[in-house]
Protein backbone atom coordinates (compact mmCIF):
# COMPACT_ATOMS: atom_id res chain seq x y z
CA UNK A 1 0.00 0.00 0.00
CA UNK A 2 1.13 3.55 -1.05
CA UNK A 3 2.49 6.06 1.54
CA UNK A 4 -0.54 8.48 1.40
CA UNK A 5 -3.07 5.38 1.41
CA UNK A 6 -1.61 4.55 4.97
CA UNK A 7 -1.69 7.85 6.30
CA UNK A 8 -5.21 8.25 5.16
CA UNK A 9 -6.34 5.10 6.62
CA UNK A 10 -4.72 5.98 10.22
CA UNK A 11 -6.19 8.85 9.93
CA UNK A 12 -9.92 7.50 8.85
CA UNK A 13 -9.39 4.79 11.83
CA UNK A 14 -8.28 7.62 14.75
CA UNK A 15 -11.44 9.82 13.36
CA UNK A 16 -13.50 6.64 14.07
CA UNK A 17 -12.09 6.50 17.61
CA UNK A 18 -12.70 9.78 18.38
CA UNK A 19 -16.43 9.90 17.26
CA UNK A 20 -16.71 6.83 19.55
CA UNK A 21 -15.02 8.44 22.49
CA UNK A 22 -17.03 11.84 22.44
CA UNK A 23 -19.78 9.35 22.23
CA UNK A 24 -19.08 7.24 25.32
CA UNK A 25 -17.78 10.58 27.37
CA UNK A 26 -19.51 13.57 26.19
CA UNK A 27 -18.57 15.12 29.21
CA UNK A 28 -15.31 16.02 27.31
CA UNK A 29 -16.86 18.69 25.51
CA UNK A 30 -19.23 19.35 28.13
CA UNK A 31 -17.29 20.64 30.80
CA UNK A 32 -13.95 22.93 30.74
CA UNK A 33 -11.38 22.04 28.45
CA UNK A 34 -8.45 22.19 30.47
CA UNK A 35 -7.85 18.30 31.74
CA UNK A 36 -6.61 15.39 31.10
CA UNK A 37 -9.19 13.35 28.98
CA UNK A 38 -9.96 16.49 26.31
CA UNK A 39 -6.67 16.68 25.48
CA UNK A 40 -6.12 13.20 25.30
CA UNK A 41 -9.23 13.31 22.42
CA UNK A 42 -7.89 16.90 21.16
CA UNK A 43 -4.37 14.91 20.43
CA UNK A 44 -5.83 11.56 19.20
CA UNK A 45 -8.03 13.84 16.90
CA UNK A 46 -5.46 16.23 15.68
CA UNK A 47 -2.74 13.61 15.61
CA UNK A 48 -4.45 10.87 14.71
CA UNK A 49 -6.61 11.65 12.26
CA UNK A 50 -5.99 15.56 10.84
CA UNK A 51 -2.10 15.36 11.00
CA UNK A 52 -2.47 12.05 9.52
CA UNK A 53 -4.46 12.53 6.87
CA UNK A 54 -2.88 15.38 6.12
CA UNK A 55 0.30 13.90 6.04
CA UNK A 56 -0.86 11.51 3.22
CA UNK A 57 -2.26 14.47 1.55
CA UNK A 58 1.07 16.54 1.34
CA UNK A 59 2.98 13.41 0.34
CA UNK A 60 0.44 12.85 -2.91
CA UNK A 61 -0.04 16.70 -3.59
CA UNK A 62 3.23 18.54 -3.10
CA UNK A 63 4.83 16.67 -5.92
CA UNK A 64 1.75 16.89 -7.80
CA UNK A 65 1.07 20.51 -7.16
CA UNK A 66 3.93 21.70 -7.26
CA UNK A 67 5.16 19.12 -10.44
CA UNK A 68 8.83 17.91 -8.94
CA UNK A 69 9.01 14.13 -7.07
CA UNK A 70 9.08 13.09 -3.06
CA UNK A 71 12.41 13.54 -2.16
CA UNK A 72 12.90 10.43 -0.56
CA UNK A 73 9.76 7.69 0.17
CA UNK A 74 11.57 6.10 2.74
CA UNK A 75 11.82 8.50 4.96
CA UNK A 76 8.23 9.11 4.56
CA UNK A 77 8.00 5.22 6.28
CA UNK A 78 9.66 6.01 8.78
CA UNK A 79 7.53 8.97 9.45
CA UNK A 80 4.62 7.05 9.15
CA UNK A 81 6.26 4.46 11.67
CA UNK A 82 7.38 7.23 14.06
CA UNK A 83 4.05 8.98 13.90
CA UNK A 84 2.31 5.89 14.78
CA UNK A 85 3.56 4.78 18.02
CA UNK A 86 4.13 8.36 18.85
CA UNK A 87 0.63 9.84 18.82
CA UNK A 88 -0.52 6.89 20.37
CA UNK A 89 1.52 6.78 23.19
CA UNK A 90 1.19 10.25 23.71
CA UNK A 91 -2.87 9.92 24.01
CA UNK A 92 -2.97 6.87 26.19
CA UNK A 93 -0.21 8.76 28.27
CA UNK A 94 -2.33 11.62 28.13
CA UNK A 95 -5.40 9.72 29.51
CA UNK A 96 -3.89 8.76 32.38
CA UNK A 97 -1.80 11.98 32.97
CA UNK A 98 1.70 11.04 32.77
CA UNK A 99 3.48 13.57 31.55
CA UNK A 100 6.73 12.17 31.58
CA UNK A 101 6.16 9.44 28.91
CA UNK A 102 4.14 12.17 27.10
CA UNK A 103 7.42 13.77 26.70
CA UNK A 104 9.09 10.42 25.74
CA UNK A 105 6.02 9.39 23.07
CA UNK A 106 6.20 13.13 22.13
CA UNK A 107 9.91 13.09 21.14
CA UNK A 108 9.42 10.01 19.30
CA UNK A 109 6.34 11.85 17.32
CA UNK A 110 8.78 14.75 16.80
CA UNK A 111 11.18 12.54 15.38
CA UNK A 112 8.73 11.35 12.42
CA UNK A 113 7.99 15.21 12.10
CA UNK A 114 11.49 16.10 11.77
CA UNK A 115 11.79 13.30 8.86
CA UNK A 116 8.42 14.50 7.38
CA UNK A 117 9.40 18.58 7.45
CA UNK A 118 13.14 17.64 6.27
CA UNK A 119 11.62 15.55 2.91
CA UNK A 120 9.48 17.65 2.01
CA UNK A 121 11.77 21.26 2.55
CA UNK A 122 13.96 19.11 0.35
CA UNK A 123 11.23 18.64 -2.13
CA UNK A 124 10.63 22.10 -2.01
CA UNK A 125 14.37 23.00 -3.10
CA UNK A 126 13.78 21.46 -6.15
CA UNK A 127 10.96 23.37 -7.71
CA UNK A 128 11.90 25.91 -9.93
CA UNK A 129 9.19 28.25 -9.80
CA UNK A 130 7.93 29.77 -6.26
CA UNK A 131 4.27 30.22 -6.28
CA UNK A 132 1.76 30.94 -3.56
CA UNK A 133 1.07 27.51 -3.06
CA UNK A 134 5.10 26.23 -2.31
CA UNK A 135 4.83 29.50 0.20
CA UNK A 136 1.98 28.41 1.86
CA UNK A 137 3.21 24.93 2.13
CA UNK A 138 6.85 26.09 3.37
CA UNK A 139 5.22 28.23 6.13
CA UNK A 140 3.38 25.18 7.47
CA UNK A 141 6.14 23.33 7.90
CA UNK A 142 7.49 25.77 9.68
CA UNK A 143 4.33 26.39 11.70
CA UNK A 144 4.36 22.02 11.95
CA UNK A 145 8.28 22.23 13.26
CA UNK A 146 7.20 24.91 15.76
CA UNK A 147 4.24 23.15 17.39
CA UNK A 148 5.90 20.22 17.85
CA UNK A 149 8.70 22.13 19.82
CA UNK A 150 6.07 24.32 21.68
CA UNK A 151 4.12 20.92 22.60
CA UNK A 152 7.57 19.13 23.85
CA UNK A 153 8.22 22.62 25.72
CA UNK A 154 4.72 21.99 27.86
CA UNK A 155 5.49 18.34 28.43
CA UNK A 156 8.64 18.99 29.88
CA UNK A 157 7.33 22.64 31.96
CA UNK A 158 4.65 20.32 33.17
CA UNK A 159 7.61 17.72 34.59
CA UNK A 160 9.99 20.71 35.40
CA UNK A 161 8.54 24.09 37.25
CA UNK A 162 10.71 26.27 34.99
CA UNK A 163 8.18 27.95 32.83
CA UNK A 164 7.08 31.56 33.10
CA UNK A 165 3.89 31.56 31.21
CA UNK A 166 0.34 30.67 32.64
CA UNK A 167 -0.44 26.78 31.37
CA UNK A 168 -4.04 27.33 30.09
CA UNK A 169 -2.16 30.53 27.94
CA UNK A 170 0.68 28.23 27.12
CA UNK A 171 -1.83 25.69 25.85
CA UNK A 172 -4.00 27.90 23.84
CA UNK A 173 -0.72 29.60 21.95
CA UNK A 174 0.19 25.97 21.20
CA UNK A 175 -2.92 25.11 19.77
CA UNK A 176 -3.60 28.05 17.47
CA UNK A 177 0.05 27.51 16.40
CA UNK A 178 -0.66 24.50 14.75
CA UNK A 179 -4.63 24.62 13.81
CA UNK A 180 -3.85 28.24 12.20
CA UNK A 181 -0.08 27.75 11.09
CA UNK A 182 -0.31 24.01 9.82
CA UNK A 183 -4.14 23.34 8.80
CA UNK A 184 -5.36 26.81 8.20
CA UNK A 185 -2.45 27.45 5.89
CA UNK A 186 -2.46 24.32 4.32
CA UNK A 187 -6.24 24.86 3.50
CA UNK A 188 -5.68 28.20 2.47
CA UNK A 189 -2.93 27.41 0.13
CA UNK A 190 -3.17 24.60 -1.57
CA UNK A 191 -6.98 25.81 -2.48
CA UNK A 192 -5.05 28.02 -4.37
CA UNK A 193 -4.31 24.69 -6.57
CA UNK A 194 -7.05 22.67 -5.78
CA UNK A 195 -9.98 24.46 -6.24
CA UNK A 196 -9.16 25.80 -9.94
CA UNK A 197 -8.44 22.71 -10.97
CA UNK A 198 -11.78 20.95 -9.96
CA UNK A 199 -14.04 23.58 -11.20
CA UNK A 200 -11.83 24.27 -14.05
CA UNK A 201 -10.64 27.80 -13.13
CA UNK A 202 -7.26 30.16 -12.68
CA UNK A 203 -6.10 31.84 -9.52
CA UNK A 204 -7.12 35.21 -10.17
CA UNK A 205 -5.08 37.63 -8.48
CA UNK A 206 -1.52 35.93 -7.32
CA UNK A 207 -0.77 39.23 -5.53
CA UNK A 208 -4.31 38.80 -3.58
CA UNK A 209 -3.16 35.28 -2.71
CA UNK A 210 0.22 36.26 -1.32
CA UNK A 211 -1.06 38.69 0.84
CA UNK A 212 -3.63 36.47 2.38
CA UNK A 213 -0.59 33.60 3.41
CA UNK A 214 1.64 36.79 4.16
CA UNK A 215 -1.10 38.13 6.71
CA UNK A 216 -1.76 34.67 7.97
CA UNK A 217 1.94 34.56 8.93
CA UNK A 218 2.24 37.73 9.99
CA UNK A 219 -0.80 37.62 12.26
CA UNK A 220 0.19 34.19 13.59
CA UNK A 221 3.29 35.38 14.60
CA UNK A 222 1.60 38.17 16.41
CA UNK A 223 -1.03 36.03 18.05
CA UNK A 224 1.18 33.23 19.54
CA UNK A 225 3.12 35.63 21.47
CA UNK A 226 0.07 38.01 22.42
CA UNK A 227 -2.12 34.81 23.44
CA UNK A 228 1.12 33.64 25.26
CA UNK A 229 1.73 36.63 27.49
CA UNK A 230 -1.68 36.89 27.52
CA UNK A 231 -1.53 40.47 26.00
CA UNK A 232 -4.38 42.28 24.51
CA UNK A 233 -2.99 42.63 21.48
CA UNK A 234 -4.33 39.22 20.80
CA UNK A 235 -7.27 40.78 19.02
CA UNK A 236 -5.50 42.91 16.70
CA UNK A 237 -3.61 39.87 15.76
CA UNK A 238 -6.78 38.06 15.66
CA UNK A 239 -7.83 40.45 13.17
CA UNK A 240 -5.00 40.48 10.87
CA UNK A 241 -5.69 36.88 10.49
CA UNK A 242 -9.14 37.35 10.17
CA UNK A 243 -8.44 39.97 6.79
CA UNK A 244 -5.99 37.24 5.68
CA UNK A 245 -8.97 35.02 5.22
CA UNK A 246 -11.25 37.30 4.26
CA UNK A 247 -9.37 37.81 1.19
CA UNK A 248 -8.56 34.11 0.53
CA UNK A 249 -12.64 33.89 0.73
CA UNK A 250 -12.92 36.71 -1.82
CA UNK A 251 -10.27 35.04 -4.01
CA UNK A 252 -11.89 31.66 -4.24
CA UNK A 253 -15.53 33.64 -4.79
CA UNK A 254 -14.02 35.61 -8.02
CA UNK A 255 -12.27 32.12 -8.86
CA UNK A 256 -15.78 30.43 -8.91
CA UNK A 257 -17.50 33.29 -10.22
CA UNK A 258 -15.55 32.74 -13.51
CA UNK A 259 -14.79 28.83 -13.23
CA UNK A 260 -15.39 26.84 -16.76
CA UNK A 261 -17.18 24.34 -15.63
CA UNK A 262 -20.54 24.70 -14.49
CA UNK A 263 -21.44 22.29 -11.99
CA UNK A 264 -19.33 22.42 -8.53
CA UNK A 265 -19.51 18.26 -7.11
CA UNK A 266 -19.74 17.73 -3.17
CA UNK A 267 -16.16 17.10 -2.74
CA UNK A 268 -15.93 20.53 -3.79
CA UNK A 269 -18.52 22.30 -1.87
CA UNK A 270 -17.77 20.38 1.50
CA UNK A 271 -14.21 21.93 0.80
CA UNK A 272 -16.16 25.32 0.31
CA UNK A 273 -18.79 24.94 3.53
CA UNK A 274 -15.37 24.33 5.34
CA UNK A 275 -14.37 27.77 4.00
CA UNK A 276 -17.58 29.38 4.91
CA UNK A 277 -17.33 28.15 8.70
CA UNK A 278 -14.71 30.68 8.39
CA UNK A 279 -16.92 33.36 9.12
CA UNK A 280 -18.77 32.20 12.45
CA UNK A 281 -15.51 30.95 13.74
CA UNK A 282 -14.00 34.56 13.12
CA UNK A 283 -17.09 35.81 15.12
CA UNK A 284 -16.21 33.84 18.44
CA UNK A 285 -12.27 34.29 17.76
CA UNK A 286 -13.08 38.12 18.19
CA UNK A 287 -15.24 37.53 20.84
CA UNK A 288 -13.09 35.47 22.85
CA UNK A 289 -10.10 37.68 22.21
CA UNK A 290 -12.00 41.13 23.48
CA UNK A 291 -10.18 42.65 26.56
CA UNK A 292 -11.47 42.22 29.54
CA UNK A 293 -13.69 39.18 28.65
CA UNK A 294 -15.12 37.81 31.68
CA UNK A 295 -14.19 33.89 32.44
CA UNK A 296 -17.61 32.63 32.61
CA UNK A 297 -18.93 29.63 32.42
CA UNK A 298 -20.78 30.62 28.87
CA UNK A 299 -17.11 31.99 27.83
CA UNK A 300 -15.48 29.44 28.85
CA UNK A 301 -17.84 26.76 27.39
CA UNK A 302 -17.65 29.04 23.94
CA UNK A 303 -13.98 28.31 23.95
CA UNK A 304 -14.78 24.88 23.41
CA UNK A 305 -17.02 25.55 20.86
CA UNK A 306 -14.41 27.51 19.29
CA UNK A 307 -12.11 24.68 19.45
CA UNK A 308 -14.92 22.15 18.05
CA UNK A 309 -15.95 24.61 15.21
CA UNK A 310 -12.29 25.23 13.86
CA UNK A 311 -10.87 21.57 14.30
CA UNK A 312 -14.31 19.67 13.52
CA UNK A 313 -15.89 22.16 11.70
CA UNK A 314 -13.31 23.49 8.82
CA UNK A 315 -10.44 21.19 8.78
CA UNK A 316 -12.69 18.03 9.23
CA UNK A 317 -15.29 19.11 6.45
CA UNK A 318 -12.20 20.19 4.28
CA UNK A 319 -10.30 16.68 4.86
CA UNK A 320 -13.93 15.12 4.18
CA UNK A 321 -14.55 16.99 0.77
CA UNK A 322 -10.88 16.22 -0.32
CA UNK A 323 -10.96 12.40 0.60
CA UNK A 324 -13.49 11.81 -2.05
CA UNK A 325 -10.83 13.39 -4.45
CA UNK A 326 -7.74 11.82 -3.03
CA UNK A 327 -8.79 8.13 -2.14
CA UNK A 328 -10.49 7.74 -5.43
CA UNK A 329 -7.73 8.95 -7.46
CA UNK A 330 -5.01 7.15 -5.30
CA UNK A 331 -7.58 3.81 -6.10
CA UNK A 332 -7.81 5.03 -9.29
CA UNK A 333 -3.88 5.37 -10.24
CA UNK A 334 -3.31 1.69 -8.66
CA UNK A 335 -6.15 -0.07 -10.44
CA UNK A 336 -7.33 1.55 -13.44
CA UNK A 337 -4.21 3.76 -14.92
CA UNK A 338 -2.77 0.56 -16.17
CA UNK A 339 -6.08 -0.25 -18.13
CA UNK A 340 -6.71 3.05 -19.85
CA UNK A 341 -6.25 3.24 -23.38
CA UNK A 342 -6.80 -0.59 -23.66
CA UNK A 343 -9.80 -0.74 -21.47
CA UNK A 344 -13.29 1.02 -20.30
CA UNK A 345 -12.18 2.44 -17.41
CA UNK A 346 -14.62 4.21 -14.82
CA UNK A 347 -14.23 7.74 -13.51
CA UNK A 348 -13.07 8.88 -10.37
CA UNK A 349 -16.48 10.13 -9.33
CA UNK A 350 -17.85 6.29 -10.20
CA UNK A 351 -15.83 4.91 -7.14
CA UNK A 352 -18.07 5.82 -4.44
CA UNK A 353 -21.50 6.79 -4.28
CA UNK A 354 -22.67 10.02 -4.57
CA UNK A 355 -25.51 9.89 -2.67
CA UNK A 356 -23.93 8.81 0.69
CA UNK A 357 -21.73 11.63 -0.08
CA UNK A 358 -24.51 13.82 -0.51
CA UNK A 359 -26.40 12.40 2.74
CA UNK A 360 -23.11 12.26 4.83
CA UNK A 361 -22.88 16.15 4.21
CA UNK A 362 -26.28 17.13 5.79
CA UNK A 363 -25.97 14.92 8.37
CA UNK A 364 -22.45 15.90 8.93
CA UNK A 365 -23.71 19.59 9.19
CA UNK A 366 -26.67 19.01 11.50
CA UNK A 367 -24.19 17.10 13.95
CA UNK A 368 -22.18 20.08 13.87
CA UNK A 369 -24.92 23.02 14.63
CA UNK A 370 -26.32 20.79 17.36
CA UNK A 371 -22.87 19.72 19.21
CA UNK A 372 -22.15 23.21 19.12
CA UNK A 373 -25.13 24.07 21.09
CA UNK A 374 -24.91 21.52 23.02
CA UNK A 375 -21.55 22.09 24.39
CA UNK A 376 -22.11 26.34 24.25
CA UNK A 377 -25.13 24.99 26.97
CA UNK A 378 -22.42 22.56 28.66
CA UNK A 379 -25.68 19.42 28.71
CA UNK A 380 -23.72 16.25 28.32
CA UNK A 381 -27.07 14.16 27.27
CA UNK A 382 -27.06 16.56 24.40
CA UNK A 383 -23.26 16.49 23.56
CA UNK A 384 -24.21 12.51 22.99
CA UNK A 385 -27.17 12.09 21.56
CA UNK A 386 -25.47 14.79 18.75
CA UNK A 387 -22.52 13.02 18.26
CA UNK A 388 -24.74 10.40 16.77
CA UNK A 389 -25.08 12.37 13.70
CA UNK A 390 -21.95 13.17 13.20
CA UNK A 391 -21.26 9.37 14.12
CA UNK A 392 -23.87 8.78 10.87
CA UNK A 393 -22.56 11.08 8.79
CA UNK A 394 -18.55 9.79 9.24
CA UNK A 395 -19.93 6.14 9.06
CA UNK A 396 -21.67 7.27 5.60
CA UNK A 397 -18.06 8.17 4.54
CA UNK A 398 -16.49 5.67 5.83
CA UNK A 399 -18.90 3.35 3.71
CA UNK A 400 -17.80 5.76 0.74
CA UNK A 401 -14.10 4.73 1.41
CA UNK A 402 -14.21 1.07 1.68
CA UNK A 403 -16.16 1.18 -1.40
CA UNK A 404 -13.55 2.81 -3.17
CA UNK A 405 -10.34 0.76 -1.24
CA UNK A 406 -12.43 -2.22 -2.56
CA UNK A 407 -11.62 -1.29 -6.02
CA UNK A 408 -7.95 -2.75 -5.10
CA UNK A 409 -9.14 -6.10 -3.98
CA UNK A 410 -7.85 -8.79 -6.74
CA UNK A 411 -11.34 -9.99 -6.95
CA UNK A 412 -12.24 -6.81 -8.95
CA UNK A 413 -9.46 -7.78 -10.94
CA UNK A 414 -10.80 -7.91 -14.25
CA UNK A 415 -9.29 -11.18 -16.42
CA UNK A 416 -8.20 -10.62 -19.77
CA UNK A 417 -11.52 -12.83 -20.88
CA UNK A 418 -13.52 -10.38 -19.67
CA UNK A 419 -11.48 -7.62 -21.05
CA UNK A 420 -12.10 -9.04 -24.36
CA UNK A 421 -16.16 -9.19 -23.40
CA UNK A 422 -15.68 -5.78 -23.33
CA UNK A 423 -13.62 -4.52 -25.98
CA UNK A 424 -12.91 -0.58 -25.65
CA UNK A 425 -15.80 1.37 -27.68
CA UNK A 426 -15.16 3.21 -30.73
CA UNK A 427 -17.72 5.83 -30.15
CA UNK A 428 -18.03 9.30 -28.63
CA UNK A 429 -18.13 7.86 -25.24
CA UNK A 430 -18.26 10.32 -22.10
CA UNK A 431 -17.96 7.82 -19.15
CA UNK A 432 -18.95 4.59 -18.46
CA UNK A 433 -22.67 4.08 -17.29
CA UNK A 434 -21.71 2.21 -14.33
CA UNK A 435 -18.82 1.38 -12.58
CA UNK A 436 -16.57 -1.70 -12.83
CA UNK B 1 6.21 7.52 -46.67
CA UNK B 2 2.67 8.75 -46.25
CA UNK B 3 2.26 11.68 -44.15
CA UNK B 4 -1.18 13.26 -42.92
CA UNK B 5 -1.33 15.86 -40.58
CA UNK B 6 -4.52 17.18 -38.79
CA UNK B 7 -4.83 19.16 -35.91
CA UNK B 8 -8.18 20.91 -34.42
CA UNK B 9 -6.18 23.55 -32.39
CA UNK B 10 -4.61 24.81 -35.44
CA UNK B 11 -7.54 24.62 -37.66
CA UNK B 12 -9.37 26.52 -35.16
CA UNK B 13 -6.83 29.13 -34.00
CA UNK B 14 -3.98 29.63 -36.73
CA UNK B 15 -5.28 28.59 -39.77
CA UNK B 16 -2.20 26.42 -40.65
CA UNK B 17 -2.31 23.16 -41.92
CA UNK B 18 1.33 22.06 -41.07
CA UNK B 19 2.78 21.70 -37.59
CA UNK B 20 6.08 23.41 -37.49
CA UNK B 21 8.73 20.13 -36.53
CA UNK B 22 10.45 22.00 -33.91
CA UNK B 23 6.61 22.73 -32.38
CA UNK B 24 6.92 19.91 -29.52
CA UNK B 25 10.59 20.94 -28.61
CA UNK B 26 9.65 24.94 -28.17
CA UNK B 27 6.49 24.36 -26.64
CA UNK B 28 6.28 21.13 -25.06
CA UNK B 29 7.45 20.16 -22.11
CA UNK B 30 7.49 17.03 -22.12
CA UNK B 31 7.15 14.24 -24.97
CA UNK B 32 8.41 10.53 -25.00
CA UNK B 33 8.03 7.56 -27.53
CA UNK B 34 7.16 3.81 -26.95
CA UNK B 35 7.19 1.24 -29.20
CA UNK B 36 4.51 -1.64 -29.43
CA UNK B 37 4.10 -4.93 -27.93
CA UNK B 38 3.99 -7.83 -30.70
CA UNK B 39 1.53 -7.25 -33.27
CA UNK B 40 -0.11 -10.76 -32.48
CA UNK B 41 -1.63 -9.24 -29.28
CA UNK B 42 -3.22 -6.50 -30.27
CA UNK B 43 -7.13 -5.96 -30.80
CA UNK B 44 -7.44 -4.49 -34.02
CA UNK B 45 -6.24 -6.04 -36.93
CA UNK B 46 -6.73 -3.95 -39.88
CA UNK B 47 -5.75 -4.25 -43.75
CA UNK B 48 -6.49 -0.62 -45.15
CA UNK B 49 -3.90 1.97 -44.77
CA UNK B 50 -4.00 3.84 -41.32
CA UNK B 51 -5.93 7.26 -41.28
CA UNK B 52 -6.26 9.86 -39.14
CA UNK B 53 -10.01 8.91 -38.19
CA UNK B 54 -8.55 5.75 -37.04
CA UNK B 55 -6.42 7.62 -34.91
CA UNK B 56 -9.02 10.26 -33.52
CA UNK B 57 -11.04 7.13 -33.14
CA UNK B 58 -8.46 5.29 -30.90
CA UNK B 59 -7.88 8.91 -28.75
CA UNK B 60 -11.81 8.79 -28.27
CA UNK B 61 -11.36 5.53 -26.12
CA UNK B 62 -9.47 7.44 -23.75
CA UNK B 63 -11.50 9.44 -20.70
CA UNK B 64 -9.95 12.40 -18.55
CA UNK B 65 -11.28 10.02 -14.99
CA UNK B 66 -12.13 13.39 -13.54
CA UNK B 67 -14.42 14.78 -16.00
CA UNK B 68 -15.81 11.71 -17.57
CA UNK B 69 -15.23 12.61 -20.97
CA UNK B 70 -12.48 11.41 -23.80
CA UNK B 71 -9.51 13.68 -24.82
CA UNK B 72 -10.75 14.64 -27.65
CA UNK B 73 -14.15 16.21 -26.85
CA UNK B 74 -12.45 18.00 -24.07
CA UNK B 75 -10.40 19.68 -26.66
CA UNK B 76 -7.40 18.51 -25.13
CA UNK B 77 -5.58 16.75 -28.69
CA UNK B 78 -4.18 19.46 -30.57
CA UNK B 79 -2.92 17.87 -32.94
CA UNK B 80 -1.92 14.07 -34.65
CA UNK B 81 0.34 12.95 -37.49
CA UNK B 82 1.36 10.30 -38.97
CA UNK B 83 4.06 8.37 -40.87
CA UNK B 84 3.97 5.21 -41.76
CA UNK B 85 3.93 3.16 -38.88
CA UNK B 86 4.22 6.01 -36.44
CA UNK B 87 1.69 8.24 -34.96
CA UNK B 88 2.58 11.78 -33.36
CA UNK B 89 -0.33 13.27 -31.29
CA UNK B 90 0.17 16.78 -29.37
CA UNK B 91 -1.92 16.85 -26.17
CA UNK B 92 -2.19 19.14 -23.27
CA UNK B 93 -3.93 19.11 -20.36
CA UNK B 94 -6.38 20.95 -18.11
CA UNK B 95 -4.32 22.28 -15.92
CA UNK B 96 -0.59 21.96 -15.49
CA UNK B 97 0.49 20.21 -12.43
CA UNK B 98 -2.82 17.71 -13.36
CA UNK B 99 -2.51 14.61 -11.52
CA UNK B 100 -3.26 12.28 -13.80
CA UNK B 101 -0.76 14.03 -16.15
CA UNK B 102 1.33 10.65 -16.55
CA UNK B 103 -1.80 8.06 -16.38
CA UNK B 104 -3.35 9.74 -19.74
CA UNK B 105 -0.23 9.89 -21.66
CA UNK B 106 0.01 6.72 -21.18
CA UNK B 107 -3.54 5.95 -22.16
CA UNK B 108 -2.91 7.79 -24.98
CA UNK B 109 0.35 6.04 -26.42
CA UNK B 110 -1.37 2.66 -25.26
CA UNK B 111 -4.57 3.57 -27.63
CA UNK B 112 -2.32 4.39 -30.64
CA UNK B 113 -0.62 1.32 -30.16
CA UNK B 114 -3.20 -1.16 -29.96
CA UNK B 115 -4.11 0.06 -33.89
CA UNK B 116 -2.46 -1.83 -36.44
CA UNK B 117 -0.06 -1.17 -38.29
CA UNK B 118 1.30 1.14 -35.45
CA UNK B 119 4.99 0.49 -34.40
CA UNK B 120 5.75 3.62 -32.56
CA UNK B 121 3.63 6.31 -30.82
CA UNK B 122 4.79 9.62 -29.87
CA UNK B 123 2.78 12.01 -27.30
CA UNK B 124 3.84 15.34 -27.16
CA UNK B 125 2.53 17.20 -24.18
CA UNK B 126 2.40 21.51 -24.78
CA UNK B 127 1.15 23.87 -22.66
CA UNK B 128 0.97 26.55 -24.99
CA UNK B 129 -1.51 27.68 -25.88
CA UNK B 130 -3.32 26.55 -22.45
CA UNK B 131 -6.33 25.04 -23.08
CA UNK B 132 -9.84 26.70 -23.04
CA UNK B 133 -13.50 25.38 -22.97
CA UNK B 134 -14.09 26.63 -26.49
CA UNK B 135 -11.72 23.52 -27.63
CA UNK B 136 -14.47 21.01 -26.13
CA UNK B 137 -17.42 20.15 -28.85
CA UNK B 138 -20.26 21.48 -28.37
CA UNK B 139 -22.05 18.58 -27.29
CA UNK B 140 -19.39 18.46 -24.05
CA UNK B 141 -18.95 22.18 -24.00
CA UNK B 142 -23.24 22.23 -22.94
CA UNK B 143 -22.53 19.68 -20.24
CA UNK B 144 -19.45 21.24 -18.44
CA UNK B 145 -20.26 24.91 -19.74
CA UNK B 146 -18.93 26.75 -16.78
CA UNK B 147 -19.82 30.78 -15.62
CA UNK B 148 -17.24 32.47 -17.98
CA UNK B 149 -16.94 31.83 -21.84
CA UNK B 150 -13.70 33.60 -22.52
CA UNK B 151 -10.57 33.49 -20.55
CA UNK B 152 -10.05 35.82 -17.62
CA UNK B 153 -6.61 36.70 -15.81
CA UNK B 154 -7.38 39.86 -13.40
CA UNK B 155 -10.25 41.23 -11.86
Amino acid sequence: MGLPLRFVIMGLVSLLATVVLLFLRPDVLSTYHYNQHVIAVSHLFVLGFILSVVSGALYQLVPVALETTLFSERLGRWHFGSHLIGFVGMVWMFWIWDMKQVGHFGSILAFGTGLFVYNLAKTLRTISRWDVVAIAVASSLVWLSLTVLAGLYLAAAKCWTFSPFYPIAAMHAHAHLGAIGVFVMLIVGLSYRLIPMFVLGDLQSHARAIASVALLNIGLAGLFVTVLIEHPWKLGFALVIIVGLALHGLELRVILARRRRRAIDWSVRSFLTAIALFSPLSVLAVVLCWPGLPATMLTTQLETVYGFLGLFGVVTLAIIGMLHKIVPFLVWIRRYSPDIGQRPVPTLAQLYSERLQIVAYWLFLAGLLSVSLATALAHAGAVRWSMCLLAASLALVTINMVRTLSHLLPSRQPTPRQALDHPVPRVHNTALSSSS
Amino acid sequence: MLRLFHSHFLNMFHRRKVLPEHMPESMGLRSGTITADPPAERETARTSPLTLDHVDAALRTVIDPELGYNLVDLGLIYGMEVRGSKVIVHMTLTTRGCPLHESLIHGVRRALLNLEPVDEAEVQLVWDPPWHPSLMSPAVAAQIGGACAKPLHSV
